[in-house]
């Protein structure tokens, strides 16, 4: 808790607005800004106005960060690159590649899956069956059809702008067309002979 | 189309997607023998019964719950044993996707499986195969799952007294009606104890099915066939493919044997090899 001294003093980290209250909180300070309420020392507070500049505060606060669609839109990218190469890989038979690169494009996708909210609940599908589908998979051995499927993907569908309905049912039929397992993340494990 | 044709019943359709990896494979080993992959709608409406119903239980658990741990934690101390053995979909998987992945991730991800499978299953359904035989017209295998704006799926009619006249179980069953005393005649030589193999319950249940059907065919959807003697129906669904391919092959050595099939039955483990029946085998082995 801070106090106001009465004497004009400030501390540090504290902003008064104006004499005779009691501030509490730098945290209930931005609050106030916020919504324009109107304190009183029994802690009741009166009506809520939200007032214009405090309205811009809270769309600001809710606008997505653009950074965080300037690291999207480079994950994409990279992404992409990465699967470009990997398909590359397969064509010319080079598993080691297509294990590094694999590699690298699992984590591209990690990244994006981290920023999904970003994108419509259709992309995020899209990339969760993407994730599933290479997940567990012995990287060196993928075929050259599943790295096209694996390049299709990303290039005609993540990095391809929104995605309907329609699309992600596309997709979703790219990936099986290229052999690519879909429903691996919530398939059973391999079998018990016990069973 | 033209060439080879397989039928496939709701173990292998079910299988394809949500079984181990190895078992996949050799599934789609065996399917890429023939040229024309066909199912029906009876098969659909059990895929919605089986795997959608589950999808939808798990859904609504994630969302009650928020919590992809706690969902695990309530399935297994809540699912009464036989239930949580017929389970469709693991969702233990979701931990391998991705190693950065919190709970929360996981959470979603399950959402993502379960909602894209609610809402387009049943065209994906229809898409990974070349034909499903509609001459059922199984009312409840063409019901879609609907969305409303609450966000809450409906599954719209389960049964075939819930139907009203939109099913077409009745006049499917007339048209069967030559194969159908065929089946009849050759359950009664096994539930008389006249043949080599003892008949399950099931099997018993479809004769009995028959016999009531033989002596009166009304009303016969207020005793739910699709859901009492599904494999009877899927059967008669099936009867003009040579060959059926299910996991299952109890009912099947006794139906596909009436209605001349060649039959194929995958194990459950994959190391083992597929037992095909051929017609003209003078002996199958019992399952």
């Amino acid at each position: 808790m801070s106090e106001w001294t009465g004497t004009g003093q400030t501390l540090p980290g504290v902003v008064f607005s104006s004499p005779g209250f009691r501030k509490n909180t730098a945290g209930q300070e931005d609050r106030l800004l916020s919504y324009g309420l109107t304190y009183e020392k029994s802690s009741v507070a009166r009506e809520v106005k939200i007032i214009p500049a405090a309205k811009q505060l809270l769309q600001k606060s809710e606008a997505p960060d653009i950074s965080a669609k300037r690291s999207l839109q480079a994950y994409l990218q990279k992404a992409l690159a990465s699967a470009v190469a990997l398909e590359e890989a397969a064509t010319r038979q080079d598993p080691v590649e297509s294990s590094i690169i694999g590699t690298q494009l699992i984590d591209y996708l990690a990244e994006l899956w981290a920023l999904r909210n970003l994108k419509q609940r259709e992309w995020q599908m899209v990339l969760n069956f993407l994730q599933s589908a290479l997940s567990k998979t012995c990287l060196e051995r993928l075929s050259l059809k599943q790295c096209q499927g694996v390049r299709k993907t990303v290039d005609d569908f993540l990095a391809g702008g929104s995605i309907t309905r329609e699309r992600a049912k596309n997709a979703v039929k790219t990936m099986k067309e290229a052999d690519l397992d879909v429903w691996k993340g919530i398939s059973m494990p391999e079998e018990d002979p016990g069973n | 189309m033209s060439g080879t044709a397989v039928f496939l019943d709701p173990s292998i359709v079910i299988a394809r997607c949500f079984h181990g990896p190895e078992l996949k494979k050799r599934i789609e080993k065996r399917l890429a023998e023939f040229n024309i992959i066909c199912t029906g709608l009876v098969v659909k409406c059990e895929f919605k019964r089986r795997v959608l119903k589950e999808a939808l239980y798990l859904l609504q658990l994630l969302r009650r719950l928020g919590s992809f741990k706690k969902v695990q934690r309530h399935v297994t101390d809540y699912l009464p044993q036989p239930q949580a053995r017929k389970k469709q979909i693991c969702l233990d998987m979701l931990e391998t996707i991705s190693e950065s992945d919190t709970d929360a991730d996981y959470t979603d991800r399950a959402a993502c499986f379960l909602e894209y499978l609610l809402e387009n299953g049943l065209d994906d359904f229809d898409d990974d195969v070349d034909h499903v035989f509609q001459e059922s017209q199984c009312a409840c295998g063409l019901e879609p799952v609907r969305l409303d704006e609450k966000g809450r799926y409906g599954f719209g009619a389960t049964k075939c007294a819930e139907t009203e006249d939109r099913c077409g179980i009745a006049a499917f069953l007339s048209d069967c009606a030559e194969n159908i005393r065929v089946i009849h005649g050759s359950l009664q030589e096994i539930t008389d104890g006249r043949g080599k193999k003892k008949p399950s319950d099931e099997t018993v249940k479809i004769y009995s099915f028959i016999s009531d059907f033989m002596k009166d065919p009304s009303d016969i959807k207020k005793k739910d066939p699709c859901t009492v003697v599904v494999d009877l129906m899927i059967a008669l669904e099936s009867r003009k493919v040579p060959t059926f391919y299910t996991m299952n092959g109890k009912e099947s050595q006794f139906l596909c044997r009436a209605i001349s099939q060649d039959l194929i039955v995958r194990p459950n483990y994959h190391i083992h090899e597929d037992i095909v029946c051929r017609q003209d085998d003078p002996e199958w082995r019992d399952f």
